[in-house]
């Protein structure tokens, strides 16, 4: 009982940590500049909608909107692709050689990404490719591979071995085994493997900051300008950063239960 | 001509042999049954056959044509196994319908077979549903359609019966029988269960660590066992063995039990074994009687009765070593002492220690 209670007490000590500065960024979103600076803060305001109207009157805003969309679904589709070929292949390989793989795979996503910013912004000056999307392109599908890799791992290994034994001597070919048994049997963990690579694109900033030219910039390099010489526009920066939050909340909802479902689909024998 | 010829077939995992120069000729028409502890290679022997393990040495021809070299979707074989491995995405009709797809047939000619085979299993108000939604039972009938559709030129069965509950797996079996015998087609079926073995097989192979130990006919598995190994494996109840010596007395072989100074008179010829060769002997339950104490050969004692209706399982102590026959129901009570005859025309001789069959 004691033990509940302690529990349930931590709990919310831990969801007020970290949901608060979300809910002061949502809230700063919708006052006036005076609310937004008001000491002692003010609970109770008028609310207003002239934050997200200056936002989206922002071209720049909305080409970085656009950027991060485009970058972050098209490298992440990259990603799961060849991560999924990768992952099948992985996990019908015997255990030794597996080993050797996996531990490969893992020493890619322990390298810092700052070991290859560096040759790649110097290869894309050289190339002239900073100002276009393919280099952002590549650059985070190349981050997200790994990842992608080792998250379609655990996915594949729920899959009952026999299923590939049955198909072979069905007469299939191990393309076949993998685009009609074992992909869509493991549905669920691919769109969650997408759209975490997703979630990871559409928030990072240093490669973008390094890499992304003036029409390229993402969200999270763009929404920097609001950082002005002449002071931080807290309203436009919280309104901007509240549009940049919802469609990842959205995914982080969806994605949640497609883990779970992903989870869930390989313990229960089909 | 063999439809199917195992040639010397070794494999080993490391230095661990765990198929050992296994040979077997399988004629057409067959239905061949690998049987044997778990662990003794069947099911090794069995992936083998059908392309998904390689093998070390030695040769497998499926229909006059060598295939030990050929990927299993070449092998033009068809698998039932132990755990279904039907396609959780795919309904029952793409299930039993993807052998032919992936040899490229059209929609219709799919669509026909697979209704053929739904007919022949009785499965046809299933073939929209989704392999999760189906009983054990249902799923390995679907799993057979698969193996079914295609007119393969040779059936494997991998334990097949093993996930389901014993009143499902006696009808089943009955099934696969009734479906052999009308299809007339060559199947290689792995079980650990002689029941199974026994009901199904018209050859019987029993293999042990990786070697084969006899191949014949159910009967001859029974009554005439290569060894004391499938002496021991084969029979429920099993075989009653009794250590002792043999011994040659003016023309007659006499069986000397251990442990005690009851002697044997054996019908059998006296050039079996020589004198004080260390031997056992082996009745089977239907060669031992109990009678009387007074014109008994040998005495026991009732250790176990367990009553199964018509007749009961007697579990017996004879001289040490225990014997397990069937009686008439109530016959025995536990902790009696009765009087056994037996059939000793019908025994079986094995030397002691490589287990060797000497009748």
């Amino acid at each position: 009982m004691i033990k509940r209670f302690f529990f349930y007490v931590g709990l919310v000590v831990l969801l007020a940590a970290v949901l608060f500065p979300l809910y002061w960024v949502v809230v700063t979103s919708f006052k006036l500049p005076r609310d937004a600076f008001a000491i002692p803060p003010v609970w109770l305001f008028e609310p207003t909608l002239d934050n997200f109207r200056k936002v989206l009157a922002n071209q720049t805003f909305v080409r970085a909107f656009t950027n991060s969309f485009v970058v972050s679904i098209s490298s992440s589709a990259i990603a799961v692709a060849i991560g999924a070929l990768a992952a099948y292949g992985i996990t019908q390989q015997d255990a030794e050689k597996r080993r050797g793989q996996e531990k490969f795979i893992l020493s890619l996503r322990i390298a810092p990404a700052l070991v290859f910013v560096i040759p790649v912004y110097y290869f894309a000056v050289r190339l002239g490719a900073l100002n276009q999307h393919w280099l952002l392109i590549a650059v985070y599908a190349f981050i997200n591979v790994p990842f992608a890799i080792s998250l379609l791992i655990t996915f594949f290994d729920d899959i009952p071995r026999e299923l590939r034994d049955a198909a072979r001597v069905d007469g299939a070919r191990e393309f076949a085994i993998f685009w009609r048994i074992y992909l869509p049997a493991a549905r669920g963990g691919v769109v969650a493997t997408l759209i975490l690579c997703v979630l990871f694109t559409w928030n990072e900033f240093f490669v973008a900051l390094t890499l992304s030219g003036r029409s390229t910039q993402t969200l999270p390099v763009s929404i920097t300008s609001f950082l002005t010489f002449q002071g931080i526009q807290w309203g436009a920066l919280t309104a901007a950063a509240t549009l940049i939050m919802l469609p990842m909340l959205v995914l982080g909802i969806l994605v949640q239960g497609q883990i779970v479902r992903g989870m869930t689909l390989g313990s229960v024998k089909g | 001509m063999a439809q199917l010829s195992i040639r010397d077939v070794r494999k080993s995992y490391g230095s661990v042999a765990v198929l050992n120069d296994i040979s077997i000729e399988v004629e057409e028409g067959a239905f061949v049954v690998l049987l044997g502890p778990s662990g003794c290679g069947k099911s090794t022997l069995l992936h083998a056959i059908a392309g998904l393990h390689e093998i070390g040495s030695g040769s497998i021809v499926i229909g006059g044509r060598d295939v030990t070299d050929l990927p299993a979707r070449e092998r033009d074989v068809a698998m039932v196994f132990q755990s279904y491995a039907l396609y959780p995405t795919m309904s029952v009709r793409e299930n039993i319908g993807f052998p032919l797809k992936m040899r490229g047939l059209d929609k219709k000619a799919i669509s026909e077979s697979v209704d053929r085979v739904a007919a022949i299993l009785q499965i046809e108000p299933l073939l929209e549903r989704r392999p999760r939604e189906l009983s054990g039972g249902q799923r390995q009938r679907v799993a057979i359609g698969r193996a079914l559709v295609r007119d393969p030129k040779l059936f494997l069965f991998d334990e097949p019966l093993s996930n389901l509950d014993a009143a499902l797996r006696g009808d089943l079996r009955a099934e696969i029988k009734r479906l052999h015998q009308r299809i007339k087609r060559t199947m290689v079926y792995v079980t650990h269960d002689q029941i199974e073995a026994m009901t199904l097989a018209t050859k019987i192979v029993i293999l042990n660590r990786g070697v084969v130990q006899q191949i014949g006919t159910p009967q001859e598995i029974y009554f005439n066992p290569a060894n004391l190994f499938v002496a021991r494996f084969i029979g429920s109840p099993p075989i009653t063995l009794l250590e002792g010596k043999t011994a040659n007395r003016n023309g007659e072989l006499l069986f000397k039990l251990s442990n005690s100074d009851v002697e044997l008179s054996m019908p059998q010829s006296t050039n079996l074994a020589g004198d004080e060769t260390e031997t056992i002997l082996g009745l089977r339950p239907e060669n031992i009687q109990i009678v009387r104490e007074g014109n008994a050969s040998l005495s026991a004692t009732v250790d176990l009765v367990e009553p199964t209706g018509p007749e009961d399982i007697v579990t017996l102590n004879v001289q040490g070593a225990p014997s397990v026959i069937r009686t008439a129901a109530g016959m025995t009570t536990q902790g009696s002492s009765v009087g056994l005859e037996l059939d000793l025309g019908k025994a079986l001789l094995f030397e002691s220690g490589s287990g060797t069959r000497l009748s």
